[in-house]
């Protein structure tokens, strides 16, 4: 198991690696200058001091290493479009709210997703079940940038509770957090209740009630520390989930965090900050496939020898 | 269980007395007949697909063409100052919304089914000489899978959008070559990882070794005996490879890196819509929920296909 673990976090290295290159190269091919603004071209000489100040005038190769070398280091560089402002200092401020919004969509899908399950799983084969199978599919299966929109009309447009735009206090966060936990909820929830429904088919669960012991004394006791296991498993997915789903959550409730950040960043071709983003969400989203891989390997002893 | 073991019990009885074979494919179509939610699923995907086809005579108007007569969000009929002549209104350009949105199923259609055409091919192959060949070959193979699975593919969609856009590979087809590539460039790698899998476990059965044993050419062994014993797990990836291209393709152009502009797709006609959604959510509505059904169609269908194909993974 050892072995395996660490085989697999140094698997990270090359994927990094190769995310950063892709995304160094392919910037360097898309046509213009990060300091065009707006579609307008600057003057040619205004760019080529402009170039020497940021060092883009010095080869591509050259270049590529110097940004390998910094970003080993964590040094960032100052961002091109707001008078040379640090990309830490970006995060500083983006970061916490994307965190925030990850950890309430986070509670969302535990507090929601878990009880759905469990519901569905002792109440197998009635209309309880069946609805919340159906909920649960919906909501995983219909994009979540969809189930923004339905939530933005009808939740902020058509009965106004909630803001449409955004104003960072907390009842700014209800909408977006709940409608990212919503798929990953739907996911415990089919989770839960196929574990659930797998443990009460055991034998010792048969033995504890041919003792006599009473069904909620069952069901605490037995069913529930067993079958709530698998939900650890799903961590690292759901970490995943997350950090990609805020990148698009953040765009359809304004939310300013790192997603809205990576995007404008994009669009500005504002080089530091998207490198940054960019090796940030490919770090997340890898430890998200890291996690997904441990838990399989403690699950399933066969996935060790893939 | 006791379930599917009567079912069995029935099928075989039926089967005795009419002298039919039951194989696994009319096996599966009876079992995929019975689902009705699937079936429902297929339905709304056919006619999508119809619509797809036939989005050029069922459409009123140019969809990318602002009408001269109109202006821009002329509400849909079920308001008061609605326009007959467009039944579902105009959007923020004050062209055609049926117009645009009957075009925009096209984009759903293509973009669900090219993709998932060239990944089909391309991980199957991959995946059938990865299993077969094993040894290095395998090694090979499998460690560019590794790191290509590993991908974060919507930030790689992002930034190849972006890079290339501008340039004629983007604008081809209204930049949904781009996408097809984009999307195809990612996802064979789970195809060819299921197909590997299949193979490694077939080639070490007797009919293979049996075949092999007469003298049959590999060729013919791998087209045979390996390919169609491997199809259902294909069929079912298909299934859901399609629901997941669409997806993408919604999702980009709903952040402005899809389609090119003035193409209509769903995802970019959210987008087009939505900084007026507090005046006129239905233009934003209309689009989402075709989204939410044609996605929904494809789970259900899909759901439908693995149970049918392997019964004892569906509870």
């Amino acid at each position: 198991m050892a072995s395996f673990l660490i085989r697999r976090t140094l698997w990270i290295i090359p994927v990094l690696w190769l995310v950063a290159t892709l995304t160094f190269f392919l910037m360097q091919m898309t046509p213009g200058s990060p300091f065009d603004a707006k579609g307008e071209k600057i003057p040619e000489s205004l760019r080529a001091s402009f170039n020497a100040k940021y060092g883009l005038d010095r080869p591509l190769f050259q270049q590529y290493l110097n940004y390998l070398g910094n970003a080993v280091q964590f040094d960032w560089g100052v961002s091109y479009q707001e008078s040379d402002r640090p990309v830490s200092d970006f995060f500083k401020e983006r970061a916490p709210v994307s965190f925030r919004l990850g950890v309430y969509a986070f509670l969302v899908a535990i507090v929601v997703g878990i009880p759905l399950g469990v519901l569905a799983a002792l109440r197998q084969n009635t209309w309880v079940d069946y609805l919340s199978l159906f909920l649960a599919t919906a909501a995983y299966t219909i994009p979540s940038f969809v189930l923004g929109i339905f939530a933005l009309a009808l939740f902020a447009v058509k009965i106004e509770i909630f803001p449409v735009l955004w104003n960072d206090d907390f009842k700014s966060y209800i909408l977006p957090s709940l409608i990212l936990g919503l798929g990953s909820a739907a996911f415990i929830a089919r989770l839960t209740r196929a574990s659930i429904l797998e443990i009460v088919r055991q034998d010792y669960i048969r033995t504890a009630r041919a003792k006599g012991l009473t069904k909620q004394a069952i069901t605490v006791r037995h069913v529930f520390r067993a079958g709530l296991i698998p939900i650890v498993t799903i961590l690292g997915p759901l970490l995943a989930a997350l950090v990609t789903g805020t990148l698009i959550i953040e765009q359809v409730f304004g939310v300013p965090g790192i997603g809205t950040l990576y995007l404008e960043s994009i669009i500005a071709r504002d080089y530091p900050l998207i490198m940054a983003t960019t090796l940030i969400y490919a770090f997340a989203v890898a430890i998200g496939n890291l996690l997904v891989d441990i838990a399989y390997g403690f699950v399933d002893p066969r996935v060790k020898a893939a | 269980m006791t379930v599917a073991k009567t079912e069995q019990l029935t099928s075989l009885k039926q089967a005795a007395g009419t002298n039919k074979p039951r194989g696994l494919w009319s096996d599966a179509w009876r079992r995929l007949k019975k689902n009705r939610m699937a079936l429902l699923g297929a339905a709304w995907i056919l006619f999508m697909a119809f619509i797809a086809i036939f989005a050029p005579v069922l459409a009123p108007h140019d969809p990318d063409v602002a009408a001269m007569d109109a202006l821009p969000y002329t509400p849909p009929f079920w308001s008061d100052q609605s326009d007959p002549r467009y039944i579902l209104g105009t959007d923020t350009a004050a062209r055609d919304e049926l117009s645009r949105l009957l075009y925009g199923a096209r984009v759903s259609m293509l973009v669900g089914f090219v993709p998932v055409t060239i990944i089909t091919l391309l991980g199957v192959s991959v995946g059938i000489l990865s299993g077969w060949l094993g040894g290095r070959w395998d090694n090979l193979i499998m460690r560019l899978v590794d790191v290509i699975y590993a991908f974060p593919a919507l930030l790689f969609f992002i930034i190849l959008q972006v890079a290339f856009r501008d340039r004629w590979i983007g604008q081809l087809l209204g930049g949904l070559v781009l996408l097809f590539g984009a999307l195809a460039i990612f996802a064979w790698v789970d195809m060819a990882r299921l197909v590997r899998g299949q193979v490694l476990s077939l080639k070490e059965k007797e009919f293979v070794e049996a075949a092999r044993a007469v003298g049959t050419p590999t060729r013919r062994i791998l087209w045979r005996h390996i390919l169609p014993n491997s199809l259902a797990p294909i069929i079912v990836s298909i299934a859901f490879g399609v629901p997941s291209a669409i997806l993408a393709e919604a999702t980009l152009s709903f952040i402005g890196l899809g389609v090119q502009a003035p193409t209509a797709s769903w995802g970019s006609m959210v987008d087009d819509s939505f900084g007026a959604i507090q005046s006129t959510p239905e233009f934003v509505l209309m689009p989402a929920i075709l989204i939410a059904l044609i996605m929904l169609a494809f789970t259900f269908l899909g759901d439908g296909v693995r149970d049918a194909l392997d019964p004892q993974m569906s509870k």
